[in-house]
């Protein structure tokens, strides 16, 4: 019997849509989506049912319930619904949405206002763009943290309407000062009452003519979403950010030509715009497997669904594990959200890269007496090489590190085959998963 | 975050498993115990030998007597957000000032006078002003470039990478480690949990270090005979990745990285107690982090650190005074302590913000993105006092912004050519006059 790999075209295939679009599989998953078809598996990724995710109810860590009125426990909710989702697609991009229009709790010092942003993106997800950006505009946790709380007819602040044409909508080139003047004007009048609540206020609002992006008009809130969505900038701009977020890091203008049309044909439709980058030919090139690298998050996401599939998170300290990676949920950096964006390379250096290795760690050493009894059988010195092998397999299947490199199969395979005595066979039967999840393949995408 | 949430997460942070390190100096033999796959990673890197050399560089403890160019450090704090320049350094003898700012200037009684200069400290600034007083800080006034702009990803990304008018993805720091050939994957480090672009090279990617017990390969204690088996296989697996895509080469580069620094790192670390107090703060945490790694004798040049928040747009004068007080208290404490382990000549530390900030106070009692503004040299090798001409707060730009005096590639250059003793024009891509605020 030999090491497993993926020779088979559909699977390696099936595995690389499952790693990029729904926080890796295992062997069975990739099986069963080779078996149903790339195609349909693209569509059962995309179509999901919006409001399935909320029958999960939250984790209680040790009978307790979470507070959320704190970040740990609303870092910990989200934590667990991508460990839980049966739409992995709809976290995944509710994640991007996190990245895309980072807010940060450092700033809005309101936990549940968070977390009603998270709704907000989770419920979006692959929803309308222009929808999205109206409730965006209007969503208290994003009026406190670009300030548009602050922002008043008199005195417009310019901070919500500049990121929301460079960062969340067109890039920078794309618009002038005055533009930016213009649309601060266009977004006055929202406030945020006592409790949280978003009011318009339309004394506040100055509904005065403005030239926008070279239209000229009383322009208000919506108004001004619909023209910057009118500008031929956008759909190549959101395209391009989705791009290397699913395929990889460097599109260029023709690659991403195809998405851009599909998107605005569709009228700003998230689906059509997902849909056509997932089914492409570039999506497909195999010269793209593993060139992504995986954010914290879904690399906590994947050990966790991998591992212990359905249950509810248990660990308090996992947010904090995700953070020591480089990736303090609800607090990006920055409005521009993570350097590099959420597949970059900047997540890899020698001090993050360690603490994945050290969550490996932990998570191999707090599995159960029981769940490696039947590995502990098989790396026994008296078995033969091949139960070694059979070993490897079932638990590179199980964590979804299907198609390992010959070097790693080879490294992995040496050290599992090496106990001499009892107490090496239990060191070797959780060393193995550790040095599978510390694996180059299991931090790529 | 309220104090009711810091306690939170400092009771969650405790609550994690830590496990105690195998023993102090382990780690050293294990990576010592790896050379035999360390040897075969780093042939297949190609151009990664310096990596071979890491465990015996790291290891030379460097002398804190006489400091020569080699043994300077240059430490980097990035004020990130845009910093109110006027608000920092306060022209408080100018009415326009008082005119623009209604509710947000400081009070002329407050303010923290600047011997022969007409401006004076914010007095949230004490620390550094005591420094300052003491000849150990140069504060380099109206620092900005041509054609200023104010986004603060393409003015933070102008200011990391040296080239205003081109998109670089390398920093100038990462040029400096490019062309010093790094012996050491400690030449630079990064305190934080990312990399700024400032740091990134064309063929060098320094750690960072969030926390000293997380920089550490972890195997499971309670096998402990297991542990070079383990890190074996693991340096076995890094070592034979593929060469294509280029993130299999990322990873495998910042691991042979991993098991020398981690090393290194570890070793570093025994035996540091702060010589003075530092403020319980996410600054003065990581300058202290800063001083234990100088003091163990690592062979880094360049720290970094970043301190956020400054992006005040709206009610600058609830937040904007602690934020100046935790910088000023931060590098006071720092040098402080330095100066108590004998190491403050071997430091300068510099400040940084992508921009200041308008002029005009805002409606909602902020000030939104400016342009020049002025940053800190710091320590005992500075010639202190001031330089560059303070911006006028009359003669604005067509923005209401303020105008640059000095080019803060000027700054660049003195600190690489005089401290550094490399040769700026070849990081920076061009020649700029260098200004006298060193003596050494």
């Amino acid at each position: 019997m030999e090491v497993r790999t993926l020779a088979d075209v559909t699977e390696a295939m099936a595995a690389h849509l499952l790693r990029r679009a729904a926080f890796g599989g295992t062997a069975g998953d990739v099986a069963a989506g080779a078996a149903a078809g790339i195609e349909g598996t693209i569509d059962g990724l995309l179509n999901y049912e919006p409001a399935a995710v909320e029958q999960l109810q939250p984790p209680a860590p040790k009978g307790q319930p979470l507070d959320m009125t704190k970040l740990p426990s609303v870092q910990l909710w989200w934590l667990d619904r991508m460990v839980r989702t049966p739409s992995p697609l709809q976290e995944l991009m509710t994640l991007f949405w996190h990245n895309h229009f980072a807010t940060g709790n450092s700033k809005v010092n309101n936990p549940p206002l968070m977390q009603r942003q998270n709704q907000l993106f989770r419920s979006n997800a692959l929803g309308n763009f222009q929808t999205m950006l109206q409730q965006v505009t209007r969503d208290p946790a994003m009026l406190i943290w670009l300030d548009g709380t602050t922002s008043h007819k008199r005195a417009p602040n310019e901070n919500y309407g500049r990121e929301l044409m460079e960062l969340f909508s067109l890039g920078v080139g794309n618009f002038t000062e005055d533009d930016v003047h213009a649309a601060a004007r266009a977004f006055t009048g929202f406030h945020t009452d006592k409790s949280g609540n978003v009011v318009y206020n339309k004394n506040d609002h100055d509904d005065t003519v403005k030239t926008f992006l070279g239209q000229t008009g009383p322009w208000g809130p919506d108004d001004a979403i619909r023209i910057i969505l009118s500008q031929p900038a956008h759909p190549t701009f959101l395209a391009g950010k989705l791009w290397r977020f699913f395929i990889g890091p460097n599109p260029s203008p023709a690659q991403l030509a195809p998405h851009a049309q599909a998107y605005q044909a569709s009228g700003f439709d998230l689906k059509a715009l997902v849909g056509s980058i997932l089914r492409s030919p570039d999506f497909a090139d195999p010269n793209n497997r593993y060139a992504l690298v995986r954010s914290p998050a879904e690399l906590v996401a994947a050990t966790l669904r991998r591992l212990n599939p359905g249950q509810p998170v248990a660990q308090p300290g996992l947010p904090y594990a995700v953070d020591l990676m480089g990736m303090e949920l609800f607090n990006p950096p920055n409005v521009g959200g993570w350097p590099g964006g959420l597949a970059s390379p900047n997540w890899i250096n020698p001090g993050t890269l360690m603490t994945r290795f050290n969550f490996a760690e932990q998570v191999a050493h707090a599995l159960p007496a029981a769940a490696i009894g039947q590995t502990a059988a098989g790396l026994d010195p008296t078995q033969s090489k091949t139960q070694t092998i059979s070993v490897v397999n079932a638990w590179s299947g199980r964590l979804g590190v299907t198609d390992l490199t010959d070097a790693s199969l080879s490294a992995i395979t040496a050290y599992a085959a090496s106990a001499t005595s009892a107490k090496s066979v239990q060191a070797k039967s959780r060393g193995l998963v550790q040095l599978l999840l510390a694996s180059p393949e299991f931090q790529l995408k | 975050m309220s104090c009711e949430e810091c306690k939170e997460l400092e009771a969650l942070k405790k609550a994690l498993p830590r496990r105690a390190f195998l023993k102090k100096g382990g780690i050293a033999l294990a990576a010592l115990g790896t050379l035999g796959p360390l040897a075969v990673i780093a042939a297949r890197s190609g151009g990664m030998a310096r990596l071979l050399d890491a465990p015996t560089a790291a290891a030379a403890t460097i002398s804190a007597a006489a400091p020569g160019a080699a043994d300077r450090v240059l430490v980097i704090v990035q004020l990130a957000g845009g910093n109110d320049g006027l608000n920092t350094v306060v022209p408080y003898q100018q009415g326009a000032y008082y005119d623009m700012r209604p509710t947000i200037a400081i009070a002329q009684k407050d303010v923290l006078p600047l011997a022969g200069a007409g401006a004076g400290l914010n007095p949230a600034l004490a620390g550094l002003h005591q420094l300052y007083q003491q000849n150990q800080v140069a504060i380099v006034q109206g620092v900005g470039y041509s054609n200023p702009n104010l986004s603060h990803f393409r003015s933070m990304q102008i200011w990391e990478t040296a080239q205003p008018t081109s998109n670089s993805y390398t920093g100038w720091l990462g040029r400096y480690l490019d062309g010093v050939q790094a012996k050491s994957p400690l030449e630079a480090v990064a305190i934080g949990s990312s990399v700024p672009l400032a740091m990134q090279g064309s063929t060098v990617a320094p750690p960072a270090i969030e926390a000293l017990s997380a920089f550490d390969l972890r195997t499971d204690p309670r096998f402990p005979d297991d542990r070079t088996s383990l890190l074996n296989a693991l340096a076995a697996m890094y070592g034979g990745a593929p060469a294509d895509p280029a993130t299999f080469a990322l990873v495998r580069g910042a691991t042979v990285d991993a098991y020398a620094s981690a090393a290194a790192v570890q070793k570093a670390a025994t035996g540091y107690k702060p010589s003075s107090p530092y403020p319980a703060t996410q600054l003065g945490k990581q300058l202290e982090l800063v001083a234990q790694l100088v003091a163990g004798g690592l062979p880094t040049r360049i720290y970094y650190t970043v301190l956020g928040g400054f992006d005040d747009h709206a009610n600058e004068h609830t937040g904007y005074a602690h934020l100046l007080q935790q910088l000023g208290d931060a590098v006071a404490a720092f040098f402080t302590d330095l100066k108590g382990h004998g190491l403050d000549q071997r430091v300068t530390l510099m400040t940084w913000s992508e921009f200041g900030r308008r002029a005009k106070e805002n409606a909602s009692g902020g000030t939104d993105h400016g342009t020049a503004a002025p940053l800190f040299v710091v320590g005992p090798s500075v010639k202190g006092g001031l330089y560059g001409e303070a911006p006028s707060v009359t003669n604005l730009d067509s923005d209401g912004n303020l105008k640059f005096d000095v080019d803060f590639r000027q700054v660049y250059a003195t600190l690489l050519q005089e401290w550094l003793a490399a040769d700026p024009a070849g990081v920076l891509g061009g020649t700029f006059s260098t200004l006298p605020l060193l003596q050494i």
